[in-house]
């Protein structure tokens, strides 16, 4: 195995890896907060990634099709949580119900305004493409990109969570929620923001996913499979969990690809199998 | 528990009710009181369609749908002595579904044959059914099996091929263009193995050596990894037997950004430049090769009409599974045009085993006596119509092509079916 196939097989690893990271990490986020097993994440990465195919398409703008697919996965997301989660706070079957329902919904009224052919947000279009030749070594650019954003994303998130008024009031919020509203933080906005946030972070995972993986109607419920494995390995709730969680999975796979292909389909759920013989509660979570 | 009992005594009286109202209606129509066909003799002859119309292959259900209507449309709901009525139902892409919806076709709504279904995991199960009932079935899987170990005598495959029979002459092309040795990347089930092995053992036989045999599996949705290690690898071709899904775009996208494209020729299966991917990847499939039984940029004057004429009416071009439906529905009126009595079951099989596929779509060949169409393959390359629209046009004919290509088949059928194991007849 030459170097620099190793190489290109790292990055692989990791550039699939961090799209995995932008997938897990609002549905962690929000699990960390509200405790709700957002299964609706799926249909914001839908409604993310289509809505930036039909921008990109239109506008020939990468970035205009980032930023509608965010704010309308935004939006839709809000809808959700103000409309119809609100109502069933705190029950958890009927919110898992609920959130699964939404995913269903979106996931057939897609199928039936785009069909079910293979779409994808074109390449070029203001966004990094071709690729990146080095020598002998050759990668495309657009991988590098994503291992880009996710990076800028992943650390604005860790920061934000860590060192800003808002981070604080929601790691109060996930530490006790009951203790932290009688000191008068109003909860219920915490709640709707937060939920707003990881509902735009799928939107933004779709619109970058669909440059690199064709979308079809049922793209949200194989993100949202990823995402929950991705915060099973890394631990329910936990930013760095789903970060370290992500890489690990993406390099596994890569590598599982070439070295053991007879255990291909085995790379994205044997890593979370152990963790949860293992560790239950996952690599960075804290035991119940 | 009474409410529940009572409730659903209800409901079967109304059904019921429904039912005896509906079965004066359709005696009427065949009694003479309809009189607007000339030739209504009053036979109504009942074609079942199941179809994936939701679900992840709900696009082909639209696709068969349309060519089904474009069929009647040009042919007439009248075919000799017979009225045609049509039964759609759903399969929702799950072979339960399409088992429990051929039952209801045949049990509740009598017809007299069924189309489909398309997928393969579909198509064994539906057949097996169909044929204990004694049903005419017009299968459209491409699943090699239908029509060899398990060929059965009501099941006749219409509307596909083989899937190793549109990989054999793609494996004897690349063989002729001078390659001597190839790796073959395909998705890991049925369809891919087959796929595979009609190219490797076409290849093979022509002289041609196979190095590297990759396989995916069906849910990857990355395949960064499989294509840096056939960008590794120092071959003459590469075949690509893909399932035709995004599975198929994503490997053209990521051979295209990791500069395989530009380096190895690469030849593919019936599905893998699919006008669905065309579409989605654009111009980096320019020039790519595959084979399959349709070409909608096929200049023959039949196919091109066809083409033409589906194009104006529905804004797209046909999908495979369109002209599929279509040249099924052509075999039904061949023979229901020369039928004085009403044709059922085993009767209706053989008549429609002796259709001369010259007479629709196909354009040449005739059936085998497992069932199997004997007919033209094409090698296609992807080019740019005048419009600007991504075509498959045809470049090669290989004509009466066998689903056991020239191999003997008492030979072929003691064989295993392909695997992953099994590639090279």
């Amino acid at each position: 195995m030459s170097g620099v196939f190793l190489l290109q097989q790292l990055l692989n690893g990791i550039s699939f890896g961090a799209l995995l990271f932008l997938i897990a990490s609002g549905f962690t986020l929000v699990f960390g907060l509200m405790r709700i097993s957002n299964l609706a994440h799926g249909a914001f990465y839908l409604v993310g990634a289509y809505l930036a195919v039909v921008t990109v398409a239109a506008t020939h703008s990468f970035w205009l099709g980032l930023l509608v697919g965010a704010v309308a996965a935004a939006v839709v997301g809000l809808g959700l949580e103000r409309g119809l989660l609100r109502r069933v706070r705190g029950r958890e079957m009927p919110e898992v119900l609920l959130t699964v329902g939404v995913l269903f919904v979106i996931a057939d009224l897609v199928l039936w305004i785009f069909g079910g052919d293979p779409k994808s947000v074109n390449s070029g279009n203001g966004a990094p493409s071709g690729a990146l030749v080095i020598g002998d070594f050759t990668y495309p650019q657009y991988r590098l990109f994503i291992i880009g954003v996710t990076l800028v994303i992943g650390v604005a998130l860790f920061l934000a969570q860590r060192y800003s008024k808002f981070g604080a009031i929601v790691r109060a919020g996930v530490d006790n929620r009951e203790a932290a509203s009688a000191l008068g933080i109003d909860i219920d906005r915490v709640f709707t923001w937060v939920f707003v946030l990881g509902a735009a972070l799928a939107g933004i995972a779709g619109a970058i996913g669909s440059g690199l993986l064709s979308l079809s109607p049922t793209s949200g419920t194989e993100m949202l499979l990823y995402a929950m494995v991705v915060v099973i390995v890394g631990g329910l709730g936990s930013i760095t969990g789903a970060a370290v969680g992500a890489v690990l999975i993406g390099l596994i796979d890569a590598f599982t690809k070439v070295l053991f292909p007879e255990f291909a389909y085995f790379t994205i759920f044997a890593p979370m199998g152990l963790v949860l013989v293992f560790r239950p509660q996952g690599l960075f979570g804290r035991a119940a | 528990m009474i409410r529940k009992i009572s409730a659903a005594a209800g409901v079967t009286l109304a059904a019921a009710l429904v039912l005896t109202a509906c079965a004066p209606s359709s005696g009427l129509s065949g009694g003479g009181e309809a009189t607007d066909g000339p030739a209504d003799t009053g036979q109504t002859f009942k074609i079942g369609v199941l179809a994936p119309m939701t679900s992840w292959a709900g696009a082909i259900g639209v696709d068969m749908q349309q060519g089904w209507d474009m069929f009647l449309a040009d042919q007439g709901q009248e075919i000799g002595s017979f009225k045609i009525e049509t039964v759609w139902e759903d399969t929702a892409s799950d072979p339960d579904t399409a088992l429990t919806k051929a039952r209801k076709l045949v049990q509740e709504d009598h017809v007299d044959l069924v189309i489909g279904p398309v997928l393969a995991s579909e198509g064994l199960v539906v057949g097996d059914y169909l044929t204990q009932a004694g049903v005419v079935n017009l299968a459209m899987t491409a699943a090699d099996d239908l029509t060899q170990r398990l060929a059965s005598p009501m099941v006749i495959r219409t509307g596909s091929f083989t899937a190793s029979q549109m990989s054999f002459p793609v494996g004897d092309w690349a063989s002729k263009q001078g390659y001597k040795t190839a790796a073959t990347i395909c998705v890991d089930y049925a369809f891919g193995w087959e796929s595979c092995g009609g190219f490797v053992s076409a290849f093979t036989a022509a002289g041609g050596t196979v190095t590297n045999q990759l396989w995916y599996p069906g849910d990857a949705s990355d395949l960064s990894s499989y294509v840096s290690q056939l960008g590794s690898l120092d071959v003459d071709v590469i075949f690509v037997g893909s399932a035709g899904g995004t599975d198929s775009s994503n490997f053209f996208r990521t051979a295209s950004d990791f500069g395989l494209l530009t380096k190895t020729p690469i030849v593919s299966n019936c599905c893998t430049t699919d006008q669905a991917i065309l579409e989605d990847v654009g111009d980096i499939a320019l020039g790519q090769i595959s084979g399959s039984f349709y070409a909608e940029g096929n200049d023959d004057p039949v196919v091109a009409g066809f083409v033409e004429q589906y194009e104006s009416k529905f804004g797209v071009l046909p999908s495979l599974y369109s002209f599929a439906v279509y040249s099924t529905g052509q075999m039904v009126y061949d023979v229901l045009g020369k039928a004085s009595g009403k044709p059922t079951g085993q009767a209706l099989a053989d008549a429609i085993r002796g259709v001369d596929l010259g007479s629709t779509i196909i354009g040449s060949g005739s059936l085998d006596e497992y069932g199997n169409p004997v007919g033209p393959v094409f090698i296609r390359q992807v080019v740019k119509r005048a419009d600007g629209k991504l075509v498959n046009a045809v470049i090669e004919t290989y004509d009466d092509v066998s689903q056991f290509w020239t191999f003997d088949p008492k030979a072929y059928l003691a064989n295993p079916p392909f695997s992953q194991e099994f590639q090279q007849q």
